[in-house]
């Protein structure tokens, strides 16, 4: 799994957080080198209907964060039969924005198997955007769930 | 993952204290026991549910954990009796910093891409 928000501005300095999932399947190999796989192998895009006010396309990328995992383990809930569940890894991807808030981007960690890249360009407060951003993808993640999508699907 | 990070990765999913049985507590009567995973404060009415859940996750932690897992549920009174460990455990499995070069710092001229299969950014 590979999740990725994105917080881009446009020409006419519109601002907004684009979020992608990408599953990897069966391609467990695509793993093997977790941080390459944002730009070498992000796997198969999951389609998203939600609306978009600023079009993909040449648009500045002022922060991101990618969250990659294995299917399986990225698909994990704390509750499996809660309506409304959210991802193991929230928790813990909440507090890599407290330990890492004083330190320099990009923050590269990985926590049980999940990696996690956060990189911004000068801001007043990364950790807010951090949070910004890791909210944006929990919530792609619930839609996928909701919709069914779970366990290399 | 690592095998010292499945007991961690199950904490998290089952939201209880979990850890590998220590050796002491293993009689050796079988290869592989000392993957055997102990997870506390879990009521007997809620042991089914839960097994069921890690029953989900079972091939990748054992893919991690190197071979077969026996998970040992506890009840909060059996807890009791490892209370220094389970009032001390964290939920929150560990961070690990992974070098900074390993990725290049976000350049200002980063433009995301309108490539649906990615990569989403490219520098421009």
């Amino acid at each position: 799994m590979y999740l990725t928000a994105q917080h881009v501005r446009n020409h006419t300095g519109e601002e907004e957080v684009h979020v992608y999932l990408h599953v990897h399947g069966a391609d467990s190999a695509a793993l093997k080198d977790p941080l390459s796989v944002p730009q070498r192998n992000p796997g198969r895009l999951v389609k998203d209907s939600s609306p978009r006010r600023i079009p993909p396309g040449g648009n500045t990328v002022i922060a991101y964060l990618d969250i990659v995992a294995d299917d399986v383990i990225g698909a994990g809930a704390h509750s499996e039969a809660s309506a409304d569940p959210y991802p193991w890894w929230q928790a813990a991807l909440e507090s890599v924005g407290k330990t890492m808030s004083r330190e320099p981007t990009p923050w590269v960690v990985d926590v049980a198997g999940v990696h996690v890249i956060f990189s911004a360009t000068p801001m007043p407060s990364v950790t807010e955007e951090y949070e910004r951003l890791l909210a944006a993808a929990v919530a792609r993640w619930a839609r996928w769930r909701k919709q069914g999508g779970a366990h290399g699907s | 993952m690592t095998t010292e990070d499945v007991p961690a990765v199950v904490a998290q999913l089952l939201w209880r204290p979990v850890r590998w049985a220590p050796e002491q507590a293993l009689l050796g009567e079988f290869d592989g026991d000392e993957r055997t995973l102990q997870i506390f404060n879990t009521e007997l009415s809620d042991q089914l549910r839960l097994l069921e859940q890690l029953e989900q996750y079972r091939p990748w932690l054992e893919r991690s954990a190197g071979g077969p897992i026996v998970a040992i549920f506890f009840s909060v009174k059996q807890s009791l009796r490892h209370a220094d460990f389970v009032s001390s455990f964290s939920l929150e499995p560990p961070i690990r910093r992974v070098p900074r070069h390993a990725v290049p710092s976000l350049a200002p001229n980063c433009l995301d891409t309108d490539n649906d299969s990615g990569p989403h950014r490219r520098v421009a």
